[in-house]
């Protein structure tokens, strides 16, 4: 990499380059969309497996943990299985959409926001859920409160699951197939414009990356810190 | 009026191996309006036995008749809400969609019952433990329960706190609250309690103590004082300035005669036997009427040498300084 392009990135993210930002834009809505599908499917069910005994209750919750690690090119290939024109979802024609970005990244969030909540509620005390019955509240309000009381956790538990979807790279290439204009993501084109020798884009979007990175992790922290939560 | 009546009640976890039911109740009723004090020690099924009148444990067998509607169970460490004072004790009221106009009078009213209407807007985790376990205890107030169940409500607490709870217990089972309560706070045990409820292992255990309510007199010369039991009976005890409200013997310190010892023991009281019960393989419980009720634990061969039975006129005996005040 030369000067020139080092140059040129600068001048690419001090002039907010059209494609730089639509890249960006990108690259934020399909990470806020399947983190919010994944929170919003994930939170009630880390509430239930806290507080609730059952049956095959350690299994699940290690293979919670394990799935949490799941590499992010195994679940394109899921995925992938899936929509394409030849698998059981073809006919929606999602492929290679952001729809398809989405359902990925989804499905990569959804363990991680499942197992965070999960060990975070259930460091809250046991006698939570006893005084919210003694009290008399119904379930839903008993989910609503202990949500209240462990909001740290579970904002942690989002933004950990965000940190991750925003910085990866196998199912948005393999599901969204790097389509200009369209598909295209932060990571997809880091990958793709370095390998054609483009090094200037590459540099401002990596630039960029690890400003959402550093966003999220300061977010974490001052979670932790400063309003007492617990990761 | 029974509050609360238990019938063969037993309870073991799902889970458990041993063939013993950890709590075995086979009948206990609770009158309406008093108060209850379960004693024992550690793991003698205190807290279970309240998590299942609470509703908060389902009995293994047998039943638990609550008349009036599900009792509030206030935790040994309460968990309170990261909100203010004032938002718990209103939760409970909110949740029932309880207008705010009531909601409002009701929180005032139960913070001012435990004292902490300036407390209102504090954070609650800042509070100290004594002032957390009040307001909890506001917390179940503002449902008017019929019943209260406080799991060791004075065992974590400071000094000061430990009489305003008490003050506050009292008063609720004045205005007819059933208040059921465990503690290994001997002293709030004597003072508060209309009736003790020992347990062992899980089972209801003898009373092996008097406990009796009165006044001490004069704080005493010579290192005796006086105490009138609210019979109108006076008993010697020993010195002591101080409020105290009940006068404690243990059943095993009174000896009984057939007539008056000559002995250095101050106290020497002529009684009537009401009832002789055995207490256990070694001793039996002898329910004397002395101006006031005194019972005493003698062996079964002292039962036979006195021809101890109803009816039996006998002299009770203690030292003064087996009284303890509390």
């Amino acid at each position: 990499m030369n000067r020139e392009a080092f140059l040129e990135a600068v001048r690419l993210l001090l002039a907010l380059d059209r494609e730089l930002v639509a890249i960006t834009f990108n690259s934020l809505r399909f990470a806020l969309a399947s983190t919010a599908i994944a929170a919003v499917i994930s939170t009630p069910l880390g509430v239930l497996i806290a507080f609730r005994e059952f049956a095959g209750k350690r299994l699940l919750v290690s293979a919670m943990h394990t799935l949490m690690g799941l590499p992010t090119v195994v679940v394109g290939l899921l995925v992938f299985s899936l929509l394409s024109r030849s698998g059981p979802l073809g006919g929606l024609g999602l492929m290679f959409s952001p729809s398809a970005v989405v359902i990925g990244q989804s499905v990569l969030a959804l363990p991680i926001v499942l197992s965070l909540v999960y060990s975070g509620l259930s460091r809250l005390d046991p006698e939570l859920r006893e005084t919210l019955v003694t009290l008399g509240a119904s379930p839903v309000q008993r989910t609503t409160k202990i949500l209240r009381e462990g909001r740290i956790a579970v904002a942690s538990a989002i933004l950990t699951a965000f940190g991750r979807v925003v910085g990866e790279v196998g199912t948005a290439m393999m599901l969204g197939g790097n389509i200009r204009w369209y598909t295209r993501t932060i990571t997809t084109a880091i990958a793709l414009e370095t390998q054609k020798g483009a090094f200037a884009l590459s540099v401002a979007l990596g630039v960029v990356l690890l400003l959402v990175a550093f966003g999220v992790n300061f977010g974490l922290n001052y979670l932790i810190r400063f309003r007492g939560g617990t990761a | 009026m029974s509050a609360i009546r238990i019938q063969e009640l037993t309870f073991s976890y799902a889970d458990s191996q041993s063939r013993q039911a950890l709590l075995e109740i086979p009948h206990l009723a609770i009158s309406h309006g008093t108060i209850s004090v379960l004693t024992g020690d550690n793991g003698c099924g205190k807290t279970t036995l309240l998590k299942l009148l609470a509703g908060l444990l389902i009995p293994s067998s047998g039943t638990i008749d609550t008349a009036a509607g599900p009792p509030v169970l206030v935790h040994q460490r309460p968990y309170l809400f990261a909100e203010s004072v004032r938002a718990n004790v209103a939760w409970p009221l909110k949740i029932r969609g309880v207008k705010r106009d009531e909601l409002r009078e009701r929180v005032d009213r139960a913070l001012a019952q435990v004292g902490l209407t300036r407390f209102a807007l504090r954070w609650a985790l800042s509070l100290s433990g004594g002032e957390k376990q009040r307001v909890a205890i506001a917390r179940a107030l503002v449902l008017k329960p019929e019943v209260l169940l406080l799991d060791e409500p004075t065992s974590n607490i400071d000094v000061a706190s430990v009489r305003t709870v008490e003050r506050v217990l009292r008063m609720l089972a004045g205005d007819g609250t059933t208040v059921v309560m465990s503690t290994h706070n001997e002293a709030s045990a004597y003072r508060l309690a209309d009736e003790l409820i020992p347990l062992a292992a899980g089972r209801p255990a003898p009373l092996r103590v008097n406990v009796l309510q009165g006044t001490l007199l004069d704080p005493g010369v010579n290192h005796i004082g006086r105490f009138r039991v609210t019979t109108g009976a006076e008993m010697f005890c020993p010195a002591a300035t101080g409020s105290f409200t009940h006068a404690v013997v243990r059943m095993e310190d009174v000896i009984l005669s057939q007539h008056e010892m000559d002995s250095s023991a101050q106290n020497h009281l002529p009684g009537t036997v009401q009832a002789v019960a055995t207490a256990d393989d070694e001793l039996v419980r002898v329910d004397l009427d002395c101006d006031f009720p005194l019972s005493a634990l003698v062996t079964h061969r002292s039962v036979e040498e006195l021809s101890i039975a109803p009816g039996v006129r006998l002299y009770a005996t203690f030292k003064a300084s087996a009284v303890r005040l509390y």
